[in-house]
């Protein structure tokens, strides 16, 4: 099992990625090659059009107050981060999720301060011996960053 | 929260041997700009989310962790 987490300044390039994880991680060290039978790369990109609560509250269907939302268009995501906890959760997380699903190997790097639209904010490559367990850790993965790891974004309209 | 409390830390008073719960409550009376994050908002004790019953001693830094938006 082999975690690596990173959180870096800026977008996700390649030249970033390839910084953080080194020749060692593309040579696949410490990862029994043969073994894997799935990987599955997921990378959250910051979009154009971002929802915004609207000041207004309407009832909805059930009777409940909601607020209504309308999207405006971004010029940016500004990634916030609550460190050291921030790192530590996340690698955490990534340790978890690996045990979890019997990865092979777990790779998870994310955006602090500011991204454009079109670039990337977060990658996440899973490599496991069945797609099952790669597809399932990937979800699990994404929907526990977003309650546990102290990062927020906040946006920086056009 | 720091752009909603219009500050990057904020001062509560809590009696001794306060828990998280209280020092919860504490926010959202003394501080009523922090009040609508309150709800779906967890304390982390000297970076570690603390539950509810954990024990806040003199030293230690107390934060509050508002719903997280990475990804």
């Amino acid at each position: 099992m082999t975690v690596h987490t990173s959180i870096l300044d800026g977008p996700l390039t390649v030249a970033a990625i390839s910084r953080a994880l080194g020749d060692q991680w593309v040579q696949r060290a410490g990862l029994v090659w043969d073994q894997v039978g799935a990987q599955v790369r997921f990378d959250g990109v910051v979009r154009r059009m971002e929802g915004v609560a609207a000041p207004d509250k309407t009832i909805d269907a059930r009777g409940d107050r909601a607020s209504a939302q309308h999207e405006r268009p971004l010029a940016a995501l500004f990634y916030e981060t609550y460190e050291p906890m921030a790192t530590r959760q996340f690698q955490a997380l990534a340790e978890r999720i690996c045990e979890r699903h019997c990865l092979k190997r777990i790779t998870a790097i994310h955006s602090r301060g500011l991204v454009k639209v079109g670039e990337t904010s977060f990658v996440l490559i899973v490599d496991a011996a069945h797609r099952r367990e790669a597809l399932l850790a990937v979800g699990e993965f994404i929907d526990a960053l977003k309650c546990d790891v102290p990062i927020w974004k906040q946006p920086r309209w056009e | 929260m720091a752009a909603a409390s219009g500050a990057g830390s904020v001062t509560v008073t809590v009696r001794d041997g306060a828990t998280v719960q209280d020092v919860l409550a504490a926010l959202g009376e003394q501080h009523p700009s922090l009040h609508f994050a309150l709800p779906g908002a967890r304390l982390a004790v000297n970076s570690k989310f603390a539950p509810a019953s954990a024990l806040v001693s003199t030293g230690d830094e107390v934060a509050l962790i508002a719903l997280v938006s990475g990804g």
